[in-house]
């Protein structure tokens, strides 16, 4: 898996390349976190190269959402593709995450509220 | 082609090993009919999720081990064993995850029951976990009524 991460405005970009597993999940949310405890909870997670996600990974979706959301922010997805999309919808967390085609879909609508 | 396709590998209990092994896993299963192919990510999922499980709770942190994966392939089914030596777990038991929230964990096991057709556990002689699964995979295995055309 790769990870890059990204500053648009005051909105934390990190793309998630490859499979998102028990193996490597930890990265993920060591990543995120320090930027949400650094005062930037407004989270994007580009994941139109994500392969792959288990059960840890979503757990890691999870705890970032929960933590975003607790630091009056927000971990919103983009660009699911459709396997990554099934789990998704198979656990009904689709109905718990804010899910966006693309990255500057999510951006635009961070940009559209007040931080 | 001659049926069944047997497949047999034995993973090391590292969860570093998961990736490749379900790139092994796919590869075998492209011997599916292409109109089959749609259940492998259903199929590699459930088995990274029994895999892990072996690693994480079977055998534990830094405690070496070995699973063993054993796959057969018919013209209807796809049978899948993953079996560890580890701590014996009757998964069959464990809680499902309340879905109306968003949970940090527990999602493994409801992914491997959600995906298979059939789940049986069991722990041969007492000794760690063999969890099966079976995932029916041919148009021709769909229930049709006695005289629908094309039964028989």
């Amino acid at each position: 898996m790769q990870l890059n991460l990204e500053h648009r405005e005051n909105v934390v970009i990190c793309t998630v390349e490859g499979d998102l597993d028990a193996s490597n999940y930890s990265e993920l949310v060591d990543l995120a976190s320090a930027e949400i405890e650094a005062g930037r909870p407004r989270v994007v997670l580009g994941l139109s190269k994500m392969d792959y996600i288990d059960s840890s990974g979503l757990g890691a979706l999870v705890k970032l959402l929960k933590k975003s959301r607790l630091a009056s922010g927000d971990t919103k997805l983009t660009g699911l593709k459709p396997e990554v999309r099934k789990v998704f919808e198979l656990t009904h967390l689709d109905k718990i995450f804010d899910i966006f085609p693309e990255v500057d879909a999510a951006v635009a609508h961070y940009m559209a509220t007040k931080p | 082609m001659d049926w069944p396709q047997r497949f047999e590998k034995t993973l090391p209990s590292d969860l570093g090993a998961g990736a490749q092994a379900r790139a092994w896993l796919a590869d075998c299963l492209a011997c599916l009919p292409e109109e089959s192919r749609p259940v492998i990510p259903d199929v590699v999922l459930a088995f990274g999720e029994l895999f892990t499980n072996c690693v994480r709770h079977a055998y534990g942190p830094g405690v070496a081990g070995r699973v063993e994966v054993a796959l057969w392939v018919t013209p209807e089914e796809i049978a899948l064993s993953v079996q560890d030596y580890g701590r014996t777990m009757d998964t069959t038991h464990v809680a499902l995850p309340d879905l109306s929230r968003a949970n940090e964990g527990g999602y493994g096991i409801f992914l491997v029951r959600t995906l298979a057709d059939e789940v049986e556990f069991e722990a041969p002689g007492g000794i760690g976990n063999r969890v099966t699964l079976r995932r029916r995979h041919s148009p021709s295995s769909v229930f049709r009524p006695e005289g629908a055309a094309g039964s028989g």
